[in-house]
């Protein structure tokens, strides 16, 4: 008896094995919005560290002290620490968020499918996840200027002694901005760490719609471990809408040899066609 | 063997949390998890764009009647690293799309792959399992 229920159910969990494993692509119904599932039958090229990026030689130099300066494609490896539980102010902002993995193409108001701004953390971490787009580094004399792939993007990180502004959208206090109000500085001769406030709360954490508000503090470490080689991690700190901070992503970032990005921009006529011609007639509804 | 079997219903229930979770994972409620093979689809137009690269096309039903299909597929800088190009498709191409079609039955939906007129097939992105990292 007892070893007819085992071989029961050895043999019931390698059919559910099976059935999974040779199940036809249940997730090429998945529209994941800017990248998409990096999944494909990427064409691996051992020479390549991502599609297009040549590995650079082996071993790489030692890193330049204080010095980013260049093409980074990235983040690689990237790996998120899971969210923690939100306030009710949070959950109340995520149910209005409606991401394409929940709802139907229609009916979503994912900032990306308008081509609206991604913002900061999107715009530059979680959405290169998936497609590994380019971020140029580039030091000038009061500030570290960031230039993003996705839609041409820069970012001021002033690094002249300024403070950031204690509260945005405000009597007396500036506006919020979609890339927010950055400064940096270096910490020892690696590590480059950039504190971001003021960021406009319609933009999202992640794909998935987690909500942030004004007052979220972002801090980003980005740490040149050697020629060719960045660690990076990004840190939340949104007591508004969680309840304790956290790390966002962290990853790598790789040199990229041509220093050369191509142009990616998220056109409005473009996406105003893919809303006519494709997302109304697939339907709406479905709110999470 | 009480405990053994207990053992093999944690394990069980597990696994079934960690298949639904996964499986939960994939989507969008707009297609059909179903694989519609169209053949002879005469390409109209081709956007290498964002947010979703379009493929336009014409496919005659069963009565003959042209049917114009919209699929969408990747962006182009996901789907660039698998093959694709923005001249990979022109209009009057004849590939087989495979493709999800939408559960309202209307012509459009998202690719699984197409089949060139040599052959050659591209994938979509999402093709070949989900790596996302959440």
């Amino acid at each position: 008896m007892r070893s007819w229920i085992s071989k029961s159910i050895v043999t019931f969990l390698t059919i559910l094995a099976l059935s999974y494993a040779l199940a036809p692509a249940p997730s090429a119904a998945a529209p994941q919005a800017p990248g998409e599932q990096a999944g494909g039958q990427r064409r691996g090229n051992p020479n390549e560290i991502v599609p297009g990026v040549p590995k650079m030689p082996n071993p790489p130099g030692p890193a330049p002290k204080r010095d980013l300066n260049g093409a980074w494609i990235g983040p690689l490896m990237s790996a998120r620490i899971t969210i923690p539980a939100m306030t009710p102010a949070g959950e109340a902002r995520f149910k209005q968020n409606k991401p394409q993995s929940a709802v139907t193409i229609a009916a979503t108001n994912d900032p990306f499918v308008n081509c609206d701004p991604l913002g900061l953390t999107r715009g530059i971490i979680s959405h290169a996840y998936v497609n590994k787009e380019g971020v140029w580094f580039e030091q000038v004399a009061n500030r570290m200027i960031i230039l993003q792939q996705y839609q041409r993007v820069w970012r001021d990180v002033w690094m002249d002694g300024r403070a950031l502004p204690a509260k945005v959208d405000a009597k007396g206090f500036p506006d919020s901005r979609f890339y927010g109000y950055s400064i940096g500085r270096w910490d020892g001769d690696d590590t480059f760490v950039i504190e971001t406030t003021g960021v406009d709360d319609r933009t999202w954490l992640d794909e998935e719609g987690h909500p942030h508000s004004t007052d979220a503090h972002f801090q980003e470490r980005y740490t040149r471990l050697d020629q060719y080689n960045v660690q990076f991690v990004m840190t939340v700190d949104d007591p508004k809408y969680y309840t304790k901070p956290f790390e966002l992503l962290k990853g790598t970032f790789y040199w990229m040899k041509t220093q050369d990005f191509e142009e990616v921009f998220c056109v409005p006529s473009d996406a105003n066609a893919y809303r006519d011609t494709l997302a109304a007639p697939a339907g709406t509804g479905d709110a999470k | 063997m009480k405990s053994k079997l207990l053992t093999c219903l944690f394990v069980l229930a597990a696994f079934l949390f960690v298949c639904g979770s996964a499986l939960a994972h994939h989507g969008t409620p707009a297609y059909s998890n179903k694989i519609t093979e169209l053949k002879n689809a005469v390409v109209t137009k081709f956007m290498w764009s964002n947010p979703h690269s379009l493929i336009y096309f014409d496919v005659k039903d069963d009565k003959g009647s042209v049917v114009h299909w919209v699929g969408e597929t990747g962006a182009p800088t996901a789907i660039g690293p698998v093959g694709w190009t923005k001249t990979t498709l022109a209009p009057g191409d004849v590939i087989t799309v495979y493709i999800f079609a939408s559960k309202t039955g209307n012509p459009v939906g998202r690719l699984n792959h197409i089949v060139l007129a040599d052959g050659t097939r591209l994938d979509d992105t999402v093709v070949g399992g989900d790596k996302h990292p959440n």
